[in-house]
Order: C-alpha cells, then structure tokens, then sequence
C-alpha cells in the first residue's frame, strides 16, 4: 500500500478532468474506496497547510483528520462548483479558523506595518535576492516557519495557498470568499513581512 | 496601488526569492498509524449511517401502518350509528314493561289467578295488553 500511494499520488496531480470527474462521483455515492483515494491525494498537502495553521504537529493531524471526515459526511452536497481541492482546503482552512479562534491564537501575530519605501529598497536594491544564491536549509527553513507562525493568518493563508500550494490567484479568492485583489495584495504583504524576517538572518550570515 | 502597479510588485526578484523558498518547504507526511485511524472513523460513520438507514427502513413502514390504523379507527368510530337513549317517554315506557315483566318472572307461581284483578294469567297476555301497561 506504501508503494502504491506515491503513484497514486502522482496519477491525481495530473489527472485529467473526466478522471476526477468519475471519482467524484463515486464519492457522493459514498464509495470508501473511491474516497480512499482523495485522502490519498489529498492527506499529506492538507497536513502541510493545516501544520502551519494550528499550534502544533498534534493538532494539525487532529485538524486533517477532522477535515477529511467532515468532506466525506458532506460528498453528497458537494456541486462541482470549485474543484475538489479548492473544496477541501476551504473545510481545512474553516476548521483552521475556528481552531484559531478557540485558543485565541491572534494573540502572538504581529501586525504587518507597510512600509512602502523599505519594500522597494529591498526588492529593487538588494543582489541577496538572487533565487539562485539563497539555498533551503533546515536554518533557514527555521526561519521562514518562524516568520509564518509571526504572520497575521489572513497573510498566512494567501500565502500559503499560492506559495506553497501553488493555488491560482482566482483558485485563493474562490477559497476564501475575497476579491482577486485583496488576495494579491495580501500575498504582496505576506513576502514583504518574511522578507524582513529574513533580512535578519541575511545579516546575521554577513557578519560572521 | 492599481492591479497593475501590484502584479509588478509581485514579480519583482526579493517577492519572487520569498515565493521560491515557501514552495521549498519541506513537506510533512503523516503516518500510517494516522491513516489507520482515519479509516476507523470513516468506516464508523458508515456503519453508523447503514444502521440508521436500517432503522428508518423498519421505523417508518411501521408508523406509517400506526398512523394509517389510527385514522381508520377514529374515522369508523364516527360514521357507527349512535346506541344511545330516544325519546323520553318511550323510553320510559319500555323500561317499565320490562321491570314488571322482570317482576312477574321472578315471582313465578305466586301470581294472581287469572281474572282475579281483572287481568288476564301471564301466558294469556297479548301484545295489546303489554301495550296498554
């Protein structure tokens, strides 16, 4: 089963309309083993969104695990209307919210304060945002996640969805509910507020 | 910021450095033990809804029959004729011809001779002499 879940995985990414079509349809009808597969395609990306939604590792497979129970209880009433993933990061990012709110986790976001003159001395002057230089690592990693966690979760979430999860700007607004522009311009604020949580550790790096 | 002004913004090289390496991420996978505990509750819910499905197969029929029973009975309740009492005098009269009658049953031998009081024996009376009672 391990070895087949990677094809699997694979096949729904480039699956085409009328495959996913089929399996939806299966779905509705409550087929396990059709709905098997969604999880399949599905599991690891909601997790990935979800683990960086919610205060920790725990919560967010309790989160993903609710998320996938809550679409199978509601297959039935699901209209085709967005697509299947836009359909499930929509009850992630719900269940998210609601989670949020529960423990109030606002509390440790901190407010981005757009600075219009700083942003575009960073993009515009700055050669340490060349893509091929700054390499992924855990440290760096480390920073970025910690930069997210600081995020308001509006930013969070656009950035997440289109960043990370490679959402369309028209997918994002379907998710959430919000204008096309609201989502760019949030996306902007997002990479601005990493950008100066990475000016930092750039500097920190020069120092040595 | 116009749209334009924006999507420039957001195609310059420090936005687009940050979007490289938030795609770059490393990606958690969650366990078989997760899994295996996901498919236990999905596989409850099924066995739960089948069971409520079973239930309504059984329930629903059977109220329906209740109901249907219930209806019956009230609407044949109203339309059997009314055993009541009828008019009063007539009533009263009945009663008093069978009282005597019980009466004179219970009495048995110890009634009057034929003629004696005017009347005739009881197993001589006719119908007009029940009714003149």
């Amino acid at each position: 089963m391990m070895e087949l879940a990677p094809r699997l995985t694979i096949r729904m990414r480039t699956a085409e309309p009328a495959t996913e079509s089929a399996l939806i349809e299966r779905c509705r009808k409550q087929d396990a083993e059709a709905f098997g597969k969604v999880v399949d395609a599905y599991q690891n990306r909601v997790f990935g969104f979800v683990r960086r939604m919610v205060r920790d590792s725990e919560e967010a497979a309790d989160v993903t695990q609710e998320v996938f129970i809550k679409a199978f209880q509601a297959f039935a009433r699901f209209d085709g209307r967005s697509s299947l993933r836009t359909w499930l990061f929509r009850i992630a990012y719900n269940l998210c919210v609601d989670r949020a709110r529960k423990h109030d986790r606002g509390l440790n976001e901190t407010r981005l304060d757009a600075n219009e003159n700083e942003e575009s001395a960073w993009d515009v002057a700055d050669d340490r945002w060349d893509p091929e230089t700054l390499l992924m690592d855990e440290e760096l990693a480390g920073v970025i996640e910690h930069g997210l966690a600081t995020m308001s979760e509006k930013l969070r979430t656009v950035l997440l969805l289109h960043d990370k999860e490679d959402f369309a700007y028209e997918e994002i607004a379907q998710t959430l509910n919000l204008p096309i522009g609201t989502v760019k311009s949030r996306l902007f604020l997002a990479r601005a507020h990493l950008q100066k949580h990475l000016r930092t550790y750039l500097d920190g790096g020069n120092d040595r | 910021m116009n749209q334009h002004d924006l999507e420039e913004r957001l195609n310059q090289p420090g936005q687009q450095a940050v979007q490289k390496l938030v795609r770059e991420l490393p990606s958690e996978e969650l366990s078989l033990a997760w899994r295996s505990e996901l498919n236990q509750k999905l596989f409850a819910q099924t066995a739960q809804k089948a069971q409520r499905t079973i239930w309504s197969w059984l329930w629903k029929p059977t109220a329906g029959l209740a109901v249907a029973g219930a209806l019956a009975g009230v609407l044949f309740l109203k339309a059997a004729p009314v055993t009541g009492p009828t008019s009063g005098e007539e009533a009263q009269a009945l009663l008093a011809a069978h009282e005597q009658s019980s009466l004179l049953l219970s009495l048995g031998q110890t009634t009057a001779p034929a003629g004696e009081d005017g009347l005739p024996s009881v197993d001589e009376w006719t119908q007009e002499d029940v009714t003149q009672l």
